[in-house]
């Protein structure tokens, strides 16, 4: 029971954070159905954005509460990288026809390479240190039932969880909200209904790239920061946007839970049984963590391709 | 003299390598219906859409003196423009509601929800299904739809693409009854353009007609009813 | 093409012993980029996880030769036909995922395979040489026939260049003989109006997996080629960037074109040997030639490459209305599917 509920605590910490990441994906889908192979690479940027104001530069050390200092960096990361991402939005993907992938395609995995390398020539691959957003420590916890829900997970989940809140209000209580929808919907009768689309995509790449980029403050001090941090991240995120639906941010959100849970009970348990054997025979599964999401991705995109929550019209040639 | 609300002069427009349109002339006075004929392939949907900028085009398109040949589309539709695509483009994955609130996207007036009270109550269907997902709605509900979300915006042009098609006659009886009502009620000029004409001419009262690209004839409403070439053509006679 | 050959045979001759090595692995990038080509540029089909169909060829090769003894020359029908049924095998699945679904899953495999090669159950790690890698000591090195034309055991790379070589011609032969016959037309009637193949007679799983196989079975060609020619393999060297690298040069070489994997292999393996030399300082940072510089290269050339050469460098010398092009023009809709592109 104890062993149980412990990993559905770090299947849950863990799945947060794949849905944050996963939920940025599905807005760029839904406003423009083109993947950002690049949504990890910009969310890893945003976390080292937070970093240069709580760490590197000491403009903050001011407010000498470190959670304040950690929390106020985490907010204008977010807001520097939605403008990253407006200026991506504006400047690489609008001048290409959306129906066309190749062309975005391409250019998402040129950033990935090139931001990539970017935060590794500006800061080298050692591993940094970053303050966490939540009382980490190993005191800072709550014990039930023998198992181990730290401050850390529950302040994640509590934070994305609001955060997915004021998105959903956004979403679906705004004029802007709706416009973003609409697009999502069908676009040429957006226009024809004399939305901005163009408005409404910078928009979808800021809410997206603001997103991400908390899910990777959130989650930098349990990996450790570096540029190679969201590599793996990214395609859990890939399994949870498939899971719950390319183009439902509920759905995203959901999946990531899924996701996160399938990979820590998977790895617990089937990693550890036996099955009548005398060694267990899957015990190099959690030695091999993207075995079970991509495992998942095929299933779900066998099985399911519109995923928990998406609209069939997903499937285009 | 009544003022011109939309004029196409000399429009052309091309899909790629290939052009649909070779110089559409045509005009709409203010409190008009004008119905564009024409074939399959004569480039009626083209001409709209030419009109919208949703194409490439050249020429020159004026809406109420003012030139938008260059303009965007969105600006275009916030002038007072409101086009009803071909197939209905319903916003198929929002609620009815919603496929009416988008509809009054460029107002900034108070009087949104009134006017969609209104609309449910002139096609009750609509409103029963109010919070339903729209793409679930049968096809002549969703032209309801279509032409209410469009009327939503208080255009002063509406432009139609073959509204009757896919639609039962007497679904399309009350649609064309409903573009009668509006232009007289609302004033609204109306350009609909239709394959099927019987109907598009009773409700109309002047017209086109539009062969690969060209406008080759018009007249009054009366006229091109009683013409025997238009007749054996479009009429079904 | 005659010049082409002309300088082939004399850069065999001039280069140093350990630049040919380099070459060498130019050479089997440009197979493996044409079999990239094959199903995304011919078969109009979005994979990109190649570089686990080179480890694959790559480990195989390793394994028969070292574990099984086999002869080099062996080896190379098993590791096409392995990387061909792998291929083969993923593109059921990938079948019934159009687009960006079918890129993602691929990403995901690519990003995967590397760990898949490292695990311990069932001998894998073993076969592979886990996180250490192996060393291959079949040395490849002329024997009589060889002799006899001049090669010495002291310079086995000059002796493998031409034997890539003679490799690299026969399979440019195949793909371009494989384009024009029927099944290659099938592929790129595939590409350009699906419906239209269907219709026309083409079993479409049945061709796409064959594409999907032939493609991957290319890879794993120049994954034993690698694998010889450097005399290790370790899962390190068939990373996901490894993929992206030969979209990159797939990318600028051109898409669709027979010569563009040439060009393309070129940039990649001489961009990367030209950046290792890179040490420029900046004062707040280094620009050196580890990891980075070489793949901020890259990443620019995508994002130039599609902007302004979207045909690739190859594509642009080429008439118009031989290449697939990017739709910039956002107001135009398709064009009719009555006009059949002719390849």
């Amino acid at each position: 029971m104890q062993l149980l509920l412990q990993r559905i605590f770090d299947g849950v910490s863990d799945g947060a954070v794949y849905a944050s990441i996963a939920v940025a994906l599905v807005l760029i889908f839904k406003a423009t159905t083109l993947i950002n192979f690049a949504q990890g690479e910009m969310a890893m940027f945003g976390a080292f954005f937070a970093y240069i104001f709580a760490v590197q530069s000491g403009i903050l050390d001011f407010l000498s509460n470190e959670y304040l200092i950690i929390w106020v960096a985490a907010l204008i990361s977010m807001v520097l990288s939605a403008g990253l991402g407006v200026t991506i939005e504006r400047t690489l993907t609008r001048p290409f026809d959306p129906e066309d992938h190749l062309p975005v395609v391409l250019i998402t995995l040129g950033l990935f390479l090139g931001i990539n390398a970017i935060a590794g020539i500006i800061w080298n691959y050692q591993a940094r240190v970053i303050p966490s957003m939540f009382p980490n420590g190993s005191d800072d916890k709550v014990v039930i039932f023998g198992a181990r829900l730290f401050y850390d997970t529950i302040g994640t989940i509590v934070t994305l969880g609001a955060v997915l809140y004021i998105l959903f209000i956004i979403l679906n209580k705004t004029k802007m909200g709706l416009a973003f929808r609409a697009v999502s919907a069908n676009v040429e009768s957006a226009r024809l209904v004399g939305v901005r689309t163009g408005r409404v995509l910078s928009f979808g790449w800021a809410l997206a790239s603001a997103f991400g980029a908390l899910g990777a403050v959130i989650v930098a001090p349990r990996i450790t920061l570096q540029p190679s941090m969201m590599a793996a991240i990214v395609i859990y995120a890939f399994a949870s946007a498939a899971v719950g639906g390319l183009d439902s941010v509920g759905g995203a959100a959901l999946g990531g839970l899924i996701v996160g849970l399938t990979k820590s009970l998977g790895n617990g348990y089937l990693g550890s049984w036996h099955f009548g054997l005398e060694h267990p025979p899957l015990e190099f599964l959690p030695a091999t963590p993207l075995l079970i999401p991509v495992l998942i991705l095929l299933a779900v995109l066998w099985f399911k391709p519109s995923g928990l929550f998406g609209t069939k019209r997903i499937e285009r040639v | 003299m009544s003022n011109q609300v939309l004029s196409c002069e000399n429009v052309t427009a091309s899909y790629g390598a290939i052009q649909a349109l070779h110089g559409v002339n045509l005009e709409v006075n203010e409190g008009e219906i004008v119905v564009v004929l024409g074939a399959n392939g004569a480039g009626k949907t083209t001409t709209l859409r030419a009109i919208c900028n949703m194409v490439a085009t050249d020429g020159t398109v004026m809406l109420n003196g003012s030139d938008i040949s260059k303009s965007d589309t969105a600006d275009i539709v916030n002038a007072g423009v409101a086009h009803v695509p071909q197939g209905r483009g319903t916003f198929a994955a929002l609620t009815v509601l919603e496929n009416l609130e988008v509809g009054a996207y460029t107002r900034t007036d108070d009087e949104v929800q009134s006017d969609i009270e209104m609309w449910f109550e002139k096609y009750p269907v609509l409103g029963e299904r109010r919070k339903q997902a729209a793409g679930s709605l049968s096809g002549g509900e969703q032209q309801m739809l279509a032409v209410a979300r469009a009327a939503m915006s208080r255009p002063t042009m509406m432009l139609l693409d073959e509204p009757s098609l896919g639609l039962a006659p007497l679904i399309i009886e009350d649609l064309f009854q409903t573009f009668a009502q509006l232009n007289r009620e609302q004033g609204t000029s109306m350009l609909l353009v239709e394959q099927n004409a019987n109907l598009a001419l009773e409700i109309a009262h002047r017209g086109y007609l539009l062969e690969t690209g060209e406008i080759t004839g018009s007249g009054s409403a009366e006229e091109l009813r009683n013409d025997p070439a238009v007749q054996a053509a479009y009429l079904g006679a | 093409m005659a010049i082409a050959l002309v300088i082939l045979i004399v850069v065999a001759f001039i280069l140093p012993e350990y630049q040919v090595g380099r070459v060498n692995r130019m050479w089997a990038m440009a197979i493996a980029i044409m079999g990239l080509n094959l199903v995304l540029g011919y078969g109009g089909l979005f994979a990109l996880g190649h570089s686990a169909f080179i480890g694959l060829g790559a480990f195989v090769t390793a394994w028969l030769v070292q574990d099984l003894r086999f002869d080099y020359w062996m080896v190379i029908p098993f590791s096409m036909a392995a990387s061909f049924a792998f291929g083969s095998l993923l593109a059921l699945p990938a079948l019934r995922i159009k687009g960006l679904y079918l890129v993602v899953i691929t990403i995901a495999v690519a990003v995967v395979f590397p760990s898949l090669a490292k695990i311990e159950t069932f001998g894998i790690a073993e076969k592979t040489g886990g996180a250490n890698g192996r060393i291959i000591d079949e040395k490849v090195i002329p024997t009589g026939f060889g002799k006899a034309l001049g090669f010495t055991e002291t310079e086995p790379a000059r002796y493998r260049y031409f034997l890539i070589v003679a490799m690299v011609l026969v399979v440019t032969f195949a793909v371009r003989n494989l384009l024009n016959s029927r099944a290659g037309r099938a592929i790129i009637a595939i590409r350009d109006n699906e419906t239209g193949a269907a219709v026309s007679g083409v079993n479409l799983v049945r061709q796409k997996v064959f594409t999907f196989g032939t493609s991957a079975a290319m890879c794993g060609l120049s994954g034993t080629i690698l694998a010889l020619d450097k005399g290790f393999v370790a899962e390190q060297d068939f990373l996901f960037p490894l993929a992206v690298e030969m979209l990159v040069g797939l990318v600028i070489g051109g898409v669709a074109t027979l010569g563009g994997a040439f060009i393309g292999a070129f940039v990649i393996v001489f961009v990367k040997e030209f950046s290792k030399n890179v040490n420029i300082d900046f004062g707040i940072f280094v620009l050196d030639g580890k990891g980075p510089f070489s793949a901020l290269i890259f990443g620019v050339i995508l994002v130039v490459v599609t902007f302004f050469l979207p045909r690739g460098i190859v594509g642009s010398l080429k008439p118009t209305f031989m290449q697939k092009v990017y739709r910039i023009d956002p107001k135009a809709p398709p064009l009719p599917e009555n006009l059949s592109r002719l390849s």
